[in-house]
């Protein structure tokens, strides 16, 4: 009896163990611009910041390709940070979308619906248009991409950061 | 493979050097544009107007249906005043069905658009004025022969709740002009969608 108990433990463990982290890693936390900019400007290493949002089909479409990017070149220190521009209350949205796409990231939700006080402290080149990405190398720009970003060109963007 | 991804490379960030567009205070080109009704549609053919409010706007794009009663309204107020909305689809139909000529005229039936919706089928006027977004709105005062650009941006502070909005970009600028008096804002940024450009 002792072992049996022992065994559904320790099996029990085992299954703990073996989940996939996926579920624990997926989340949209709702932020602030000062929290975004806190977060850019203290990330060591590369950090590819991507704008979107559930209702931008292009943003939908390209979200595969900036997470292969994510899982590519994670070990060489780059960090892949996604930022919803859906309203507030349509978080659980994001979340479901992120989901079914299978992006095991923690990722940002921007609550701040009077754009043109923030849209210039990102980027003032960027018009506000989405998808839009911006990379930087310790807190600092390297690239503003407006539209829709290919693996590639992101990958060797990271090469020539990587390999000055 | 090294040639392949540099012209990829060049492809994806050739976006960057496009012409930036207009800027407040610059001379904005008239243009020849087929309306809904098949008619081809100018600037030059408003005579009495003393200016326009230029809107890129399209069909699918939840920011353009948000302020889709909206832009009938600037029109229902400001034409009699001398500035009609003129409204442009700049999208192309094969990146976004959606957008496409046909649907353009149902869509204006549905919301009984009391403005022209035109068709800029090659871009070039969405180009050349710097639109990016939809909805974006390009302000245009007539100073004899001349369109200057007077205010370039969103048309107010909240997309999803008009009685919410506290700053009304584009009817501040229209009754600044009216009035005879200086644009106080610009420019005004605002979320929206990617103006969907043909592959090149």
């Amino acid at each position: 009896m002792m072992m049996l108990s022992c065994r559904i433990y320790r099996f029990l463990l085992v299954c703990l163990l073996c989940s996939p982290l996926v579920s624990w890693a997926q989340s949209v936390e709702v932020i602030k611009i000062d929290r975004l900019e806190k977060e850019i400007q203290e990330h060591k290493g590369i950090l590819i910041v991507n704008f979107w949002a559930t209702w931008c089909a292009p943003c939908v479409k390209e979200l595969p390709d900036l997470y292969r990017i994510h899982q590519d070149f994670e070990a060489k220190g780059v960090k892949l940070l996604l930022v919803s521009l859906d309203f507030a209350d349509e978080q659980p949205k994001a979340l479901a979308l992120l989901k079914k796409k299978g992006i095991a990231l923690a990722t940002f939700l921007l609550d701040e619906t009077d754009y043109n006080t923030w849209i210039d402290r990102i980027e003032p080149r960027w018009q506000g248009a989405i998808p839009m990405t911006m990379i930087y190398k310790d807190g600092k720009k390297t690239a503003f991409i407006p539209g829709p970003v290919s693996y590639e060109a992101l990958a060797s963007h990271i090469q020539n950061q990587l390999n000055p | 493979m090294r040639k392949y991804l540099l012209t990829l490379l060049l492809l994806s960030f050739g976006v960057l050097t496009w012409a930036q567009g207009y800027k407040p205070g610059d001379k904005a080109i008239d243009f020849k544009l087929k309306n809904i009704d098949g008619q081809y549609v100018s600037l030059a053919d408003f005579k009495e107007a003393k200016g326009f409010i230029v809107v890129f706007t399209c069909n699918h794009c939840p920011f353009s249906k948000m302020y889709e009663d909206r832009i009938i309204a600037l029109d229902k107020k400001y034409k009699p005043l001398g500035y009609p909305v003129v409204a442009i689809n700049p999208n192309d139909p094969k990146k976004q069905p959606e957008d496409s000529f046909d649907k353009m005229i149902e869509r204006a039936k549905e919301k009984g658009f009391t403005f022209p919706y035109l068709f800029d089928e090659t871009q070039e006027i969405a180009r050349t004025y710097g639109a990016t977004n939809t909805p974006h709105v390009f302000v245009l005062k007539k100073e004899g022969k001349d369109l200057i650009v007077s205010y370039i941006g969103a048309i107010d502070d909240s997309p999803r709740e008009a009685s919410k909005a506290s700053k009304k970009y584009v009817e501040q600028a229209v009754d600044a002009l009216l009035s005879g008096k200086e644009v106080q804002v610009k420019q005004a940024k605002a979320i929206g969608c990617t103006i969907k450009w043909k592959e090149m």
